[in-house]
């Protein structure tokens, strides 16, 4: 699979930050900062119908209330939200390509050197991208064939022009646009994302996917992502990011939402390995996503895999929200954090229905002078009968200037409920070490062995495309930092 | 915010007649200032997050502490084994001073103040301010006591006064030993708020045994706070046993700040009512090679609500740590709520910690076997339960004291 | 003594038992063997109550139709399943549960209760027999015994309920030789006249020790052959096949 190897070739390079370059190519910018008119100006420029307007009007003003969380372990200097730029687009896309041909051939080589052969279709192997270049969408590949079978896989752009009453109908009812300030900063100026939208029945054949780019410096990126699933469809989507070398910090806050009927299940995987600061912690991305999914029909099941290794602060609590009768809601994670990077990720299971389940799986691993909380909230209301839980985090400790952490929030509002929740903390023992070296392996190959073996359980949920790569990815970022 | 001017008149009429030194004076005042900056707990406040207190001490805007008439001990609770006593009743210490072979007991008049960080916990905040009655406790080096210390906390009907504060020490000094027993008994049928401070020294060898009776409280609302510092090679067992309490907050520091010291908490939460029990336990390694054990286990029945929150932490230089919490809840009724935060917080690698927490109803498979055997099903149900709460009284290591558990539970688990 | 007409039992509308008939005389020991699925399990736990299954039919036991019956009164009534794998109940000690579950069953015939010294007298006596340590009367109810250890505590209660009818599920599972022996004489030595036995299991050894008056094959759901003692031995050699669909 091409997207692989391209990877796992840059990877072999060195641990130094493979996709640390910047296209240059002239950008259309707003002028900075967070105002009306710059909403106005990206709803425009989306060429978005006025319900859409509204909309984001609604959350600006709604804003202008909230305040920033505090409660989260990792801390970071105060964002001056009138210092980004909110859009920024090259200005070769301002009509919508209409072939593949069509593409600025400058961003054409920058997707060429992430591995995304978007020029190589057949080669594909059945993954249709929707590859989002700094908050445009460059191309959807594929999109006719998924039109055969009723599968909707475009830009959340384009949904708002072509499938307004699916966009209305769930837009904002899984994160409500007043969730939190992150939240309603992203409902303000999200600038593009996917939707996705499966039939009845239908069993999306290929994985879909999406990848990110960050490029223009503080363009803070918010992207929008809805995919539902109508009854008794099944979907796997992938989301799998990149981002350049830069000084000053950027800002991602992305809200994703995703919608189960009945016997409908999405599985959702992230493999995330954004530019986690410099050696000494400076630089980086911010990543602070709000994701949710709702289970509403009864047997619809979400599962959320991530193996989140990049960004200087990873910020995010993929949930979900058991409302149908016997849903399942599933959470598997491997977070690893090195030198200066801080992570506070986990989970929420709501359990409402009857008989519902959820199954949380953390791998936390924290190295250099990093910081990894497992923050989780297992919450069965009084009337979710039968509700059963199994909560496992596990935390690997590598040196003594980094912090593990696991702080669980369990309510539990019903008697015939179940719920199981256990955690533990360990080392790289330097038996296992010396087993592995005596046997061949040299200490990298050794920790990246036994660390795998560490997140076998979360790896193994990976769809074979992005298990590889998270392999390679997840021995690389603890480099140095053994021994 | 609410309103503390009644508050703040008694506080005057207090601290203008309360006999003490300078510093401690001074010190009392500062902490009745932060709390007044603060107030009472909010439930934003991640400490304060499914505490009962936060809604109960809104009841008490007019705190009064005044001393109602003298009652005594009914002999009737008095135990029966040999053992030194220290009487609270109706709030106020009725203790003559003891001066054994290696034992002193005095009423606590010097109100050390160890507890500097004031503005954190307003409760506390709230205790510094007013604690006017105390123990202490403390053993010189080498004393070994045989017989042990039974602290009695009584609240006659006679009692009318709607605020009580306490503050005691209990000092060990090096390789000495005893064993403290507390039973607090409530007769009385009004709403009052009990704040009791307790700190404990535990110099390099010594060892403390404290086992806690909290039983039948309807009415009032209580904040224990235990902070307990372990030197090397100490050991603090450590044991509550809180059945039918309205509405409680047990906060408990423990550090455990020498090389080979090790802290075995366990409690039992046996809920019925609305009662609205809270464990909040925090235990930090400070220092390598330290031991810890948390054992809690509750039944819950009716509408009563049980939180527990109990934080491993370990300091980065606290390597060979061993840290052990485990937490079960049996919710018995349809209304109950068990809330659970078990939370580690680890900066050094070489440890060994892990916390376990489940809740549920009792398991269906061990009741079909007891009733297999020809058990009643209720029976069968009282069996599991009381064989639930009774894994915890079996980490008891004094077996007196033991036998004195395994009777209350089977006392308290057969009356309603 | 037992008499079971046309006991049919599913469970999430699937039917496991599908119309089981057996008559079992005072005194006589019968075995059922049958392959993996074949309902054996499903049939101890329908004779001795377990809720969960949807059950018709009767099970006619002292002018008694079982079916309408709990598990506790069913065990009063003098039925004894010996588990195929006994629970672990930790905090509930084994001398405790012994002493309770005798004196239930006591007192439920109108025999006066046992107090705690003649308890432990009687007990020790029935360890001592069946070569069960002291020490693990003391011990939380199997917590931490051994698979043989389990078993013997399943035939010392069953030696100190005096049950008339019992059945044993899969009891030679995970025993060894030496296990098998002494669990083999403590049943051989509880046969009598006024009590019997059902003996489900999936191999033959066991009844090399324990020998049946009869011998049973269940296969989906019903009885589908019966014979003596010599059928196990066919079993043995031929295996179940000529009996599965």
């Amino acid at each position: 699979m091409s997207n692989g190897q391209e990877f796992i070739k840059n990877y072999k390079q060195g641990s130094d930050y493979a996709h640390g370059f910047v296209t240059d190519i002239e950008t259309i910018d707003v002028p900075k900062g967070l105002s009306k008119e710059v909403v106005h100006f990206i709803s425009k420029q989306k060429k978005e119908p006025q319900w859409m307007l509204d909309w984001r009007l609604k959350a600006f003003d709604r804003l202008q209330s909230m305040k920033e969380p505090d409660w989260q372990k990792p801390k970071y200097p105060k964002i001056n939200y009138q210092d980004l730029y909110y859009y920024s687009a090259p200005k070769s896309l301002t009509d919508q390509p209409k072939s593949l041909d069509d593409i600025d051939p400058e961003i054409r080589k920058t997707y060429e050197k992430l591995g995304i052969p978007l020029l190589e279709q057949k080669k594909l192997a059945g993954i249709a991208v929707d590859a989002v270049f700094d908050s445009v969408s460059v191309a959807t590949t594929f999109k006719d064939k998924l039109n055969e079978i009723g599968v909707i896989f475009c830009s959340i752009s384009e949904a708002t022009r072509e499938h307004p009453e699916l966009v209305q109908k769930y837009l904002g009812s899984v994160i409500p646009m007043s969730d939190h300030f992150f939240a309603t900063l992203n409902s303000a100026v999200f600038t593009d994302g996917s939707f996705v939208y499966i039939p009845p029945g239908v069993r999306c054949p290929m994985e879909l996917s999406t990848y990110f780019r960050i490029n223009a410096s503080n363009t803070g990126q918010f992207e929008r992502t809805l995919i539902i699933a109508d009854k008794g469809s099944y979907v796997s989507y992938l989301e799998g990011c990149t981002a350049p070398m830069r000084d000053e910090n950027q800002l991602h806050a992305a809200n994703v939402e995703l919608v189960a009927l009945d016997d409908a299940e999405i599985k959702y995987s992230t493999v995330q390995n954004w530019y986690p600061g410099d050696k000494e912690g400076n630089g980086g991305i911010y990543n602070f996503v709000t994701k949710r999914g709702a289970c509403r029909g009864k047997n619809s099941k979400i599962s959320w895999t991530q193996v989140e290794t990049g960004s200087a602060i990873t910020w995010k609590y993929p949930s979900c929200i058991l409302q149908g009768d016997n849903s399942q809601g599933e959470f598997y994670s491997v977070a690893i954090t090195n030198n200066y990077q801080k992570a506070d990720t986990g989970t929420k299971m709501i359990h409402l229905g009857k008989n519902t389940r959820s199954k949380i799986i953390s791998k936390g691993i924290s190295a250099g002078h990093a910081d990894n909380t497992y923050r989780g909230l297992v919450s069965i209301h009084p009337k979710a009968t039968g509700a059963k839980n199994y909560t496992q985090c596990d935390s690997l400790l590598v040196g003594n200037k980094c912090g593990a952490h696991t702080i669980p929030y369990i309510e539990n509002k019903n008697s015939t409920s179940e719920i199981e929740h256990e955690a533990t903390t360990s080392k790289i023992s330097d038996d296992q070490l010396f087993y592995c070296r005596q046997r061949g392996l040299n200490q990298e190959e050794a920790v990246s062995l036994i660390v795998n073996g560490f997140c076998k359980e979360v790896l193994q949920q990976l769809p074979m495309e992005f298990a590889v790569e998270a392999q390679k990815l997840v021995g690389i970022s603890l480099e140095g930092s053994v021994g | 915010m609410e309103n503390y001017n009644e508050i703040k008149i008694n506080f005057e009429k207090f601290i203008n007649t309360f006999k003490t030194d300078d510093n401690d004076l001074e010190f009392r005042k500062k902490s009745f200032a932060n709390f007044i900056s603060k107030g009472f707990p909010i439930s934003r406040d991640e400490n304060w997050k499914y505490s009962p207190l936060v809604q109960d001490l809104k009841k008490f805007s007019h705190l009064n502490n005044k001393k109602t008439g003298i009652n005594a001990l009914p002999n009737a609770l008095k135990e029966n084994f040999d053992h030194y006593s220290i009487i609270f009743v109706d709030g106020v210490l009725i203790l003559t001073d003891i001066n054994d072979t290696g034992l002193v007991i005095k009423k606590n008049n010097s109100f050390l103040k160890s507890v500097k960080k004031a503005g954190e916990n307003p409760i506390l905040n709230l205790n510094n301010a007013f604690a006017d009655q105390g123990y202490l406790i403390e053993l010189s080096s080498n004393t070994i006591l045989t017989r042990p210390i039974v602290i009695y906390n009584y609240f006659s009907k006679n009692f009318l006064s709607s605020f009580c504060s306490s503050k005691n020490f209990i000092l060990l000094n090096e390789k000495s030993n005893v064993v403290v027993y507390e039973k607090t008994i409530y007769d009385s049928s009004i709403e009052y708020l009990i704040t009791s401070n307790t700190e404990i020294f535990l110099a390099k060898g010594s060892k403390l045994k404290k086992y806690d009776l909290n039983c039948n409280n309807k009415h009032s609302t209580i904040f224990n706070f235990v902070k307990a510092n372990l030197d090397e090679n100490s050991e603090l067992e450590y044991f509550t046993f809180s059945e039918n309490i309205n509405s409680c907050r047990d906060e408990s520091i423990i550090n455990l700040n020498g090389k080979n010291c090790f802290a075995n908490v366990n409690a039992i939460q046996l809920l019925r009512n609305n009662c609205n029990h809270e464990i909040k336990l925090q235990i930090n390694h400070n220092e390598e090679h330290t031991k810890s054990s948390q054992f809690v286990k509750s039944a819950l029945y009716d509408s009563a609500n049980a939180i527990f929150q109990g934080k491993i932490f370990v300091d980065s230089k606290a390597q060979k740590t061993d840290g052990y919490q485990l937490s079960r809840a049996l919710l018995l009724s349809d209304n109950v709520k068990f809330f659970s935060k078990p939370e580690l917080e680890i900066y050094a690698d070489d440890v060994k910690c892990s916390h376990g927490s489940s809740s549920g109803s009792v398991d269906e498979e061990s009741i079909f076997y007891l009733r297999s055997r020809g058990i009643s099903k209720e029976d069968a149900k009282m069996m599991m339960i009381n064989g639930f709460l009774g894994e915890v009284i079996e980490k008891i290591t004094e077996d007196k004291f033991k036998n004195i558990f395994f009777n209350k539970l089977d006392h308290y688990s057969n009356h309603d | 003594m037992i008499d079971i007409k046309n006991l049919r039992a599913s469970v999430d509308d699937k039917e496991i038992l599908k119309g089981l008939n057996l008559k079992i005389g005072k005194g006589e020991v019968h075995a059922i063997m049958g392959p993996n699925g074949s309902g054996k399990s499903t049939l101890s736990y329908v004779l001795s109550g377990k809720e969960g299954y949807n059950v018709e039919g009767e099970i006619k036991f002292n002018k008694k139709n079982l079916l309408e019956l709990n598990a506790e009164e069913r065990a009063r009534e003098g039925i004894f399943l010996a588990f195929q794998y006994p629970i672990e109940i930790p905090g509930v000690f084994t001398n405790n549960f012994l002493r309770t579950s005798l004196n239930s069953v006591r007192k439920a015939n109108g025999k006066a209760e046992l107090n705690a010294i003649d308890f432990l007298k009687i007990v020790k006596e029935k360890a001592k027999e069946l070569n069960i340590g002291e020490e693990m009367l003391s011990r939380p109810l199997n917590v931490g015994f051994s698979g043989g250890e389990k078993k013997r505590n399943e035939i010392l209660q069953m030696s100190l309920l005096e049950p008339s009818f019992v059945v044993m599920d899969e009891t030679d599972s995970g025993l060894d030789i030496d296990a098998l022996k002494i669990v083999s004489n403590g049943v051989n030595s509880l046969r009598d006249p006024e009590r019997s036995f059902l003996i489900i299991t999936h191999y033959q050894r066991l009844l090399n020790y324990i020998k049946p008056d009869f011998v049973h094959v269940l296969s989906d759901g019903k009885i589908v052959k019966t014979g003596d003692w010599k059928l196990a031995l066919d079993l043995e050699d031929e295996g179940y096949g000529q009996f599965i669909n």
